[in-house]
């Protein structure tokens, strides 16, 4: 049972407040639905919320005491909480908004944070409970001056909003996590960066925006990487990435002709993750989660093989 | 040609205004070597002068293109049809033949003849058909005189041959260079048109030569045009040679553009003040519209009076006071219902209460809204826009594209098209104010969040509550043995939920005092500020473009006074002579 409008003649008409034990039984009801597996979810991932499903049919409050155990985990690295309004920063509300539309459907409440632990300092968190969302970005990203651009963002709050979506918070309480976690989070980051130039820069085409996608999310990596590493306020944004290089780097990768050079990551899952993506990138799935017919673009690996691609890369890292 | 012909048809293609009939006029005057024109309207049948032994014509035909005549030893016609083929012939009778019905088809005509009179000077013989300057201009193109042919038994010239006049007299000024051929097929003569003839070509004693086109006393076709033709030439000499011509032509070209460049001077200069008028509107506007989002602050701060803003009060006690009588009657309810009481109540209490709460400050947020915050805003930002409006109407902004900047951030976002800016406008608004409400109610509960519970706590207010309750429940946990009675059980979380109800109102109140309508009010007056913003942008752009204007007008200006010095230079005093 949901609220209906009361209306604010409560004065006059006296107070009616809702019946406590309908609100428990329909709250209970609605914590024991199935939870949804996204579209771009992997196969060991949607076998996991499954489960996770079937568990909620005894327990109902396990998805509650998961969220609140996340809430005071994630707590613990993190003060001065805020809300951001629009006008304070433009873009991020944007972004932030428009991952939503793209993924979750549910509009956000946009924090931003002081991070109390190094881990946070160059990280973003989004956590969700029933029909909200909350996303929690460090205020650190905003305070040195362009390091990330919008893509970049995009990238990194989809992916945020792909760890709720794919119930990464509400699982890990009961079921041991999967070592692909990230990887759909990824996933999830290059659909709204994919998006997002596909919507804002005029005649963009599907393919460019992919093989960007791939590379923005693998300069947002590397920048959080390379922020973690050198510390607060010590890297010049403007010289950190050679973005031809990257690209370079990647379309050699892609074509089999190297590995990974040093300069795509120094991290060997980092390395992981970056090769997924490029895959991802040259895959149906990402298209026809862009509301795109694969059909329409040859040349694109199917479902089975970017799979059976996951599967070599997890148990090869 | 003369250096002033030359240099004045050099310079009226330069000229910024239209010269294309001064052009023409001077084409019309600019060939060499005499050439006559012979004129006459239907009735007078110029062509019929032509008549040799048979005439070259049938009596009915009249051609509206000019027939050229020149020497040459024995008859030959040249013809040009309308796809330009050329047909030659030798005798009349051919010609003739071939034109039978096919007259139309003709554009040109020479005609080549053993007379002596042509040896001395071509003639052009043209019908006047609905003649105009322009026509006379192309067709009479290089004729240095005109014998005009006129029936003697007409009751007057017709407008044809008004014009004709007009033409020679004060375009082309050879009234001089004019005789007068009157043809007669009857007896009748009508004596009043020599001097009609006089009056209209400003002169006195004009040539008449009267020629019989069958009975009536007169000289034969020949003789008439051959008595025309040499009076001119006798009388008035070799037009080419003494160059009188061409002086007269300039001057009336002159006369026309000095007039033309004098309105086109003055429209410049009007068009320049205008610009430079609009231009200070255009700042003035620009300042007072700054003015008044500077120091008016569109008076946003007192939308609401101080007991709408006590009412707001007033309802969010009322309302706690009525959970808190209804809460343990909710409680108890939901015990005797529920198969798992204890676990239920410690998950969900808080919960519920914290929906209840989000959803009852939404509500009250909204309704405030609509009923009072909207329609006010909406008289704000109305008086703002009539205000450009009217000012834009003032300044005829024509270049204004229709799109008023309603600078609404919130609304960009959603790519909404505002089309129709007085229907979105309340959307706008309604938008702006729904989702700075809904915001609000969101930042309120960071601000609850932040300032009530620990640093590691929930993040709105829904978890504000969820944290009561999870107080609660680790209260029960610490306190209370879940084996105790149900009834004791509910009655400790009853005493701990209402604690938190009591903080909670006063957290609230204060909060909206603080944070949610400051906060409101900062938002519309931010999107008021830049409303006003970019209309001052559009008028400063405005402004610009008068400043551009001025000085292109300006610009102008000096260049068309520059020309009527040339044109002055070249036939000083030809206005005045207008």
């Amino acid at each position: 049972m949901r609220f209906e409008y009361f209306g604010t003649n409560w004065l006059k008409e006296g107070f009616i407040f809702p019946s406590l034990s309908d609100y428990i039984a329909d709250t209970k009801e609605r914590l024991r639905q199935p939870l949804s597996v996204p579209a771009y979810a992997t196969a060991g991932e949607a076998e996991r919320i499954q489960r996770f499903s079937q568990l909620t049919q005894d327990n109902p409050y396990l998805q509650r005491a998961s969220f609140a155990e996340a809430v005071r985990q994630e707590g613990e690295n993190w003060e001065n909480l805020r809300a951001v309004p629009y006008g304070e920063y433009p873009e991020l509300y944007s972004v932030c908004i428009f991952s939503s539309k793209m993924l979750t459907g549910i509009q956000p409440i946009i924090f931003l944070y002081t991070a109390k632990t190094l881990g946070m300092l160059y990280n973003a968190c989004a956590l969700d409970y029933q029909d909200k969302v909350w996303i929690y970005i460090s205020d650190q990203l905003f305070k040195e001056h362009g390091m990330l651009k919008a893509e970049e963002l995009c990238y990194l709050v989809g992916h945020e909003l792909g760890h709720t979506q794919c119930h990464h918070a509400t699982i890990r309480s009961t079921t041991s996590y999967g070592s692909d976690k990230e990887y759909s989070a990824d996933r999830a980051g290059m659909i709204v960066c994919a998006k997002w130039m596909l919507t804002h820069i005029p005649g963009c085409q599907p393919q460019y925006a992919a093989q960007l996608a791939a590379l923005y999310g693998t300069a947002t990596l590397l920048k959080l990487e390379v922020a973690t590493a050198n510390g607060p306020d010590k890297t010049d944004w403007r010289t950190a990435i050679d973005y031809e290089k990257l690209q370079r780097d990647m379309d050699n990768v892609f074509d089999g002709a190297a590995k990974l050079s040093v300069s795509t990551g120094s991290h060997p899952y980092t390395r992981h993750r970056i090769m997924a993506m490029i895959n991802f990138s040259q895959s149906q799935m990402l298209y026809r989660c862009l509301g795109l017919n694969p059909n329409d673009y040859p040349g694109l690996c199917s479902d089975e093989h970017l799979q059976r691609l996951m599967s070599y890369q997890l148990t090869n890292q | 040609m003369s250096d002033n012909f030359e240099r004045l048809s050099q310079l009226l293609p330069t000229l910024l205004v239209d010269t294309a009939y001064e052009q023409e006029l001077l084409a019309a005057s600019g060939a060499v070597g005499e050439r006559l024109l012979v004129a006459g309207s239907q009735e007078a049948q110029p062509f019929s002068l032509l008549a040799m032994d048979e005439p070259l014509l049938a009596p009915d035909w009249a051609p509206l293109f000019p027939i050229d005549a020149e020497y040459g030893s024995i008859l030959s016609i040249r013809a040009v049809n309308i796809d330009g083929e050329i047909e030659r012939f030798h005798s009349a009778a051919d010609f003739q033949r071939y034109c039978g019905g096919r007259l139309e088809e003709l554009i040109a005509c020479t005609v080549q003849l053993p007379i002596p009179l042509l040896e001395r000077c071509p003639l052009r013989f043209l019908l006047l058909n609905g003649t105009t300057f322009q026509t006379l201009n192309k067709k009479a193109a290089g004729c240095t005189g005109c014998v005009i042919v006129a029936a003697a038994d007409a009751g007057g010239f017709s407008e044809d041959y008004q014009t004709l006049c007009d033409w020679l007299t004060s375009e082309r000024c050879v009234a001089d260079r004019v005789s007068l051929i009157l043809t007669q097929r009857a007896p009748r003569f009508n004596p009043a048109l020599e001097i009609m003839a006089e009056t209209m070509l400003k002169r006195e004693k004009v040539a008449v030569f009267r020629c019989s086109l069958g009975r009536g006393s007169g000289l034969s076709p020949a003789r008439a045009l051959d008595h025309a033709v040499r009076d001119i030439l006798d009388r008035c000499g070799d037009s080419v040679e003494n160059g009188g011509i061409d002086g007269s032509v300039i001057c009336a070209c002159c006369a026309r553009l000095e007039e033309k460049l004098r309105t086109a001077l003055a429209e410049t200069e009007a068009d320049g003040e205008e610009a430079q008028r609009q231009e200070k509107l255009c700042r003035s506007a620009e300042k007072s519209f700054h003015a008044m989002a500077e120091t008016d602050r569109y008076s946003l701060s007192d939308l609401l009076t101080q007991k709408e803003n006590a009412d707001i009060r007033t309802e969010v006690r009322a309302m706690f006071a009525a959970l808190r009588v209804a809460l343990p009657g909710l409680i108890d309810d939901a015990a005797a219902r529920s198969d798992n009481p204890k676990e239920d109540l410690r998950q969900l209490t808080g919960d519920y209460l914290s929906d209840l709460m989000d959803k009852f400050l939404t509500d009250l947020l909204m309704e405030f809204s609509e009923s009072h915050l909207i329609p006010r805003t909406q008289e704000r930002f109305d008086q703002v826009i009539e205000r450009f409006q009217r000012l834009s109407s003032e300044l005829s902004m024509e270049s204004f594209d229709g799109e008023i900047p309603v600078s609404l951030d919130l609304l960009k976002n959603e790519g909404v098209n505002i089309g129709d800016y007085r229907t979105a406008m309340a959307v706008v608004i309604s938008r702006v104010i729904t989702e700075g409400g809904k915001a609000l109610v969101k930042l309120l509960a960071a601000v609850l969040a932040g300032e009530y519970m620990s640093p590691a706590s929930f993040v709105t207010l829904t978890n504000v509550l969820n944290k009561a309750g999870e107080t609660i429940s680790s209260f029960m946990e610490q306190k209370v043995d879940s084996a105790m009675p149900l009834g004791l059980y509910t009655g400790s979380l009853k005493k701990a939920v209402l604690k938190k109800l009591d903080s909670a109102e006063q957290v609230l109140c204060d909060q909206l005092d603080k944070s949610v309508f400051p906060r409101l009010y900062s938002l519309l007056d931010e999107q008021f500020l830049q409303m006003s913003k970019d209309y001052e942008n559009l008028l400063h752009r405005q402004g610009d473009r008068c400043v551009e204007r001025e000085r292109a007008a300006a610009r102008k200006a000096e260049q068309i006074r520059e020309q009527l010095r040339h044109v002055e230079e070249l036939c000083p005093g030809a206005a005045s002579e207008m």
